[in-house]
């Protein structure tokens, strides 16, 4: 029985070709990788497109366009993207460079550096905030201490006068 | 008889059943000038070394006539050799067929007359070629994409890496044969759907589907895994993949369906240039014994 079900399965048309609606899903997008429910990534995930990610990711999240976290997601990973829609769980540094939301369904357990959020109502948000920086973040920061630094005369008057 | 066809007919076509259908293709074949020598594949005669004597002979077109399935199977060797490929299906399957906008029948010698000439590109699946797909059923197996990544269904599930197919809902191929990439796609099943009873099973339910593009990666496995590529059945723990771009020259029709606009491909690695980062990424989960085993 078992054999006659195996050969049945090598010759049996492939149920990957024909135009039916397996495909609809996940063809909404020219650009888009969708990570569905079930799914495990482990690595460093980069894209050039947007991202859905309803499974599962470990590692390292990185994409130009925007990310887009489902509500049963699971993400251990840093995160970069351009723009962020989250309703799942992350757990790690969530650098945004344009906009980030957060659903209420939405958990992130990590810093969030972004340019605009939207925080819903019941989203849970444990670690530190930057809003109005850039994800490139942290550089552009250091960068616009340096000019204040770099008005070293001021300081050096000031304790000239107070000697 | 044009001396630069030849035609290769699948041994299916010796049955009774499809003598018209040959004699009307021969004759619109005889009419459109495009008339050539035949030979015919058969269990014991290797399909290689035929097509080959009819190259030897002057052959610069080989027809393949059958269904889906002959193009399949004649597909590993075809991409290696100076001709251009046309396609005869006369029979169903042929979803291929539809995909490169070629009629089913005697029609079909229309199109090759016409000699709309694609080149397209070819999986490769550890040494062998594919026009379709490498698909992987009920499997824990995880596909390694470029060494930076690797894709599993948690808790198992279906894989496709796809060259060439999944018509949309617009009937376009998004697997789409000229972008230079492979199209990784992962169902895993749904532990939660409903099997049915013993009188009425249903088969295994999918969740909604993961994809995601390649150019080279890897089919890794802890235990031996059946891949079927383009029909052919494939045993083993580790598989690798790649694209070889531009390297089928197919005789297609004008209502083909693949994208309309697609990336010049020109700039897609060969599948020589498989990374230092996926073979230690190999190395390091399977050890090089099953680099052996491949």
């Amino acid at each position: 029985m078992s054999m006659f079900t195996t050969q049945k399965r090598a010759d049996s048309a492939s149920p990957y070709y024909p135009s039916d609606s397996q495909s609809s899903s996940s063809n909404t997008g020219a650009n888009k990788t969708i990570i569905a429910r079930g799914v495990k990534v482990e690595g460093d995930f980069m894209s050039q497109g947007d991202v859905v990610i309803e499974g599962e990711v470990h590692g390292k999240v990185a994409t130009t366009g925007t990310l887009t976290v489902g509500s049963e997601a699971v993400i251990k990973a840093d995160v970069t993207a351009d723009e962020a829609i989250i309703s799942g769980l992350v757990e790690g540094n969530l650098h945004v460079k344009k906009q980030a939301v957060l659903h209420a369904s939405a958990k992130v357990k990590g810093d969030l550096t972004v340019e605009r959020a939207t925080i819903e109502s019941g989203a849970v948000l444990e670690g530190k905030v930057q809003i109005g920086q850039t994800a490139s973040a942290s550089a552009p920061v250091r960068t616009n201490h340096r000019p204040v630094a770099k008005s070293v005369p001021t300081p050096a008057v000031e304790m000239a006068a107070a000697e | 008889m044009n001396r630069l066809y030849a035609y290769l007919y699948d041994d299916f076509l010796s049955d009774k059943t499809y003598e018209r259908a040959l004699a009307n293709i021969e004759t619109r074949a005889s009419v459109l000038g495009i008339q050539g020598r035949v030979a015919r594949l058969a269990i014991f005669r290797s399909a290689k070394e035929l097509v080959e004597g009819l190259v030897r002979e002057g052959a610069e077109t080989i027809v393949v006539v059958g269904n889906d399935r002959t193009l399949e199977k004649t597909m590993w060797f075809l991409p290696d050799l100076p001709i251009t490929v046309g396609f005869l299906p006369v029979t169903e399957p042929s979803s291929i067929a539809t995909m490169l906008g070629i009629p089913v029948g005697d029609t079909a010698c229309d199109v090759l007359a016409a000699r709309r000439v694609e080149t397209l590109d070819v999986g490769k699946l550890d040494d062998r070629y594919f026009l379709t797909e490498v698909t992987l059923e009920a499997t824990k197996a995880t596909v390694d994409i470029e060494g930076q990544y690797r894709v599993s269904p948690d808790r198992g599930g279906s894989i496709a890496i796809r060259n060439l197919g999944n018509m949309n809902k617009d009937g376009i191929a998004s697997a789409d044969a000229r972008d230079g990439m492979l199209e990784v796609v992962v169902k895993p099943l749904d532990p939660d759907a409903k099997r049915g009873n013993f009188l009425f099973p249903k088969p295994a339910q999918h969740r909604e589907e993961t994809k995601v593009l390649l150019k080279n990666g890897a089919i890794l496995s802890d235990e031996p895994v059946d891949v079927i590529v383009d029909g052919h059945r494939m045993n083993g723990f580790t598989f690798r993949l790649g694209i070889t771009p531009k390297k089928l020259k197919l005789i297609t029709g004008r209502n083909k369906r693949l994208s309309p606009a697609v990336n010049d491909l020109s700039k897609a690695p060969a599948f020589d240039t498989f990374t230092p980062a996926l073979e230690r990424a190999w190395s390091n989960t399977h050890g090089w014994r099953n680099w052996y085993t491949r």
